[in-house]
């Protein structure tokens, strides 16, 4: 290793490093330099060898294919007997296994024959419907939740949306836990958008969207309606959800959602964990898909006054839109599409959001 | 006497969403509103001076989906200077983003390299500021790599310059050591 005695000096905000050394000293630390890059790259191709030697043997990837499918099957066989308190985290497992058996299956597809991968694919593909159909059985129905928040309905909606301003002051009066601590960032965060609600119809008016993050967590039944042209999203554990959002200037991040819809308009999307949901796009660059099972895209369709006026503010390039485009970072098999995504046929699609 | 060009190698890491690919695109003077999620690596090879002496910069910008970490161990090799892309409106995601950061550090091979860490989308009003991030990163209980962390916007170019200037200097003057 090279010049690690500097790596030494304490470090500060502003650490400048000291500059001194005799020539002759500089020559040879530059050729040591060179003698352990060129041994460093020669250690990492034996490394690389060995290691793809050990893990990349189809008995490997067969036996322990074989294992996974069994457990999942025994585990789909019990789902009758699960109490109703574990159900939820149990069905969850079902989707998160199926998922592993797919990871697995794409990261071995370079070595498996193309009838091996076909046949993996398919039993998994069994699989997944099994655990589908067994989801659609035995999932409680979408009322549970409601009327937990009843009691705060009458409240004004935008009470809720906490102001920067009003955070601020906030903080410093009445914050909990140790200043700097990520429980105390967590704990008085500044929130701006919609958490924790049930059953309700939330909406933000487009002065206020204008260069913000607009954030929302934790919706169930819920319908949000945001027409205006807010920086970027962050959506997290929607569920039965309808979102309907004007133009985004950048990003848009969707996660751990299911039975819900989106409408949107932005320059990239990220959608992780999510399934069974709806995407009506308009996206400049690309949209990306991981972890998602039964995600479908369809162009963004939404129609009101002000659409024009904020898709100018925006800056989004109107010709270009890549909705149909989606990679799915967790399909790695360049010989087949992905299961994991379709497009919404038209006679399927909706377009009066706003009735 | 001109100093021969010296080459550094920047390996650019981060949660994904983070702004990885429009920081290094904004400082190329690139088009950053075409920018799709990363999927794999871009390498990106630049002239910049510092200090009137010429540096080769090869950035790797490497995608941060969570299925793609597991490959940043494939750039470690050889990396001068580390930069560590911080979502300073993810607050969420801050408990991964210390964790990544951490394994990161451990790691036997990016023993030599300088960290640099961007405070991103200081553009958003939400965003943390940087002591905050600093604080939560716990970067001051650091002290087996030099650091330094700078609140940036990748899309109005804040301190890019000024984070990459500390980066190169702090990398020269272990490494190449200028007379």
């Amino acid at each position: 290793m090279d010049s690690l005695e500097s790596s030494n000096t304490s470090p500060t905000m502003d650490a400048t490093p000291s500059k001194s050394s005799a020539p002759a000293r500089v020559l040879e630390r530059m050729k040591q330099r060179q003698d352990n890059l060129a041994q460093q790259t020669e250690q990492r191709r034996l490394e690389k060898e060995s290691k793809a030697a050990a893990s990349e043997s189809v008995d490997h990837f067969q036996q322990t294919f074989l294992q996974m499918r069994n457990a999942l099957e025994g585990k789909l066989e019990e789902a009758g007997n699960v109490g109703k308190s574990e159900l939820s985290g149990f069905l969850d497992s079902l989707v998160k296994d199926v998922q592993d058996m797919q990871q697995m299956l794409n990261e071995s597809s370079m070595f498996l024959a193309s009838f091996q991968l076909k046949i993996a694919q398919e039993e998994l593909s069994a699989l997944n419907a099994r655990v589908s159909a067994k989801i659609e059985q035995l999932q409680p129905k979408k009322k549970f939740g409601f009327g937990r928040k009843q009691q705060t309905s009458k409240e004004n909606e935008k009470a809720k949306v906490l102001k920067k301003d009003e955070t601020d002051k906030s903080k410093e009066t009445t914050g909990t836990g140790t200043p700097g601590t990520l429980d105390h960032l967590l704990e008085n965060r500044q929130f701006f958008g919609f958490k924790d609600e049930t059953g309700k119809t939330l909406t933000m008016a487009p002065g206020e969207l204008e260069n913000r993050q607009l954030n929302l967590h934790n919706l169930r039944d819920c319908r949000v309606v945001a027409l205006g042209n807010p920086s970027t999203i962050q959506a997290a554990s929607l569920h039965n959800c309808t979102v309907i959002m004007g133009p985004i200037s950048r990003s848009v991040f969707v996660k751990d959602s299911s039975d819900s819809k989106f409408v949107m308009a932005c320059q990239q999307v990220r959608i992780h964990n999510t399934s069974r949901t709806c995407f009506y796009i308009h996206v400049t660059s690309s949209a990306i898909i991981e972890n998602c099972l039964e995600v479908q895209f369809a162009p963004y369709n939404l129609q009101y006054p002000k659409l024009d006026q904020h898709y100018l503010q925006s800056g989004l390039n109107r010709d270009t839109n890549r909705w149909n485009k989606i990679e799915d970072f967790h399909w790695l098999n360049e010989k087949e599409d992905s299961p994991n995504w379709s497009i919404i046929p038209e006679a399927d699609r909706t377009s009066d959001w706003l009735k | 006497m001109k100093q021969k060009e010296h080459e550094v190698r920047l390996l650019m890491l981060g949660l994904d969403n983070a702004g990885k690919t429009t920081v290094v695109k904004q400082f190329c003077g690139e088009d950053i509103t075409t920018i799709s999620p990363t999927y794999g690596f871009n390498i990106k090879t630049v002239e910049h001076e510092v200090d009137n002496h010429e540096y080769r910069l090869n950035i790797w910008d490497v995608g941060g989906q969570s299925s793609l970490r597991s490959y940043w161990r494939n750039y470690f090799e050889c990396t001068d200077g580390l930069i560590w892309v911080v979502d300073s409106a993810d607050v969420d995601r801050l408990r991964d983003c210390r964790q990544e950061l951490r394994k990161l550090l451990e790691e036997e091979r990016l023993a030599g390299a300088t960290l640099l860490v961007f405070a991103n989308k200081q553009d958003l009003p939400e965003a943390l500021s940087a002591e905050q991030i600093r604080d939560v990163l716990e970067l001051n209980e650091l002290k087996t790599h030099h650091w330094y962390i700078l609140p940036c916007s990748a899309v109005t170019g804040q301190n890019l310059i000024a984070g990459i200037d500390w980066l190169i200097r702090d990398i020269a003057a272990r490494i190449f050591i200028l007379e």
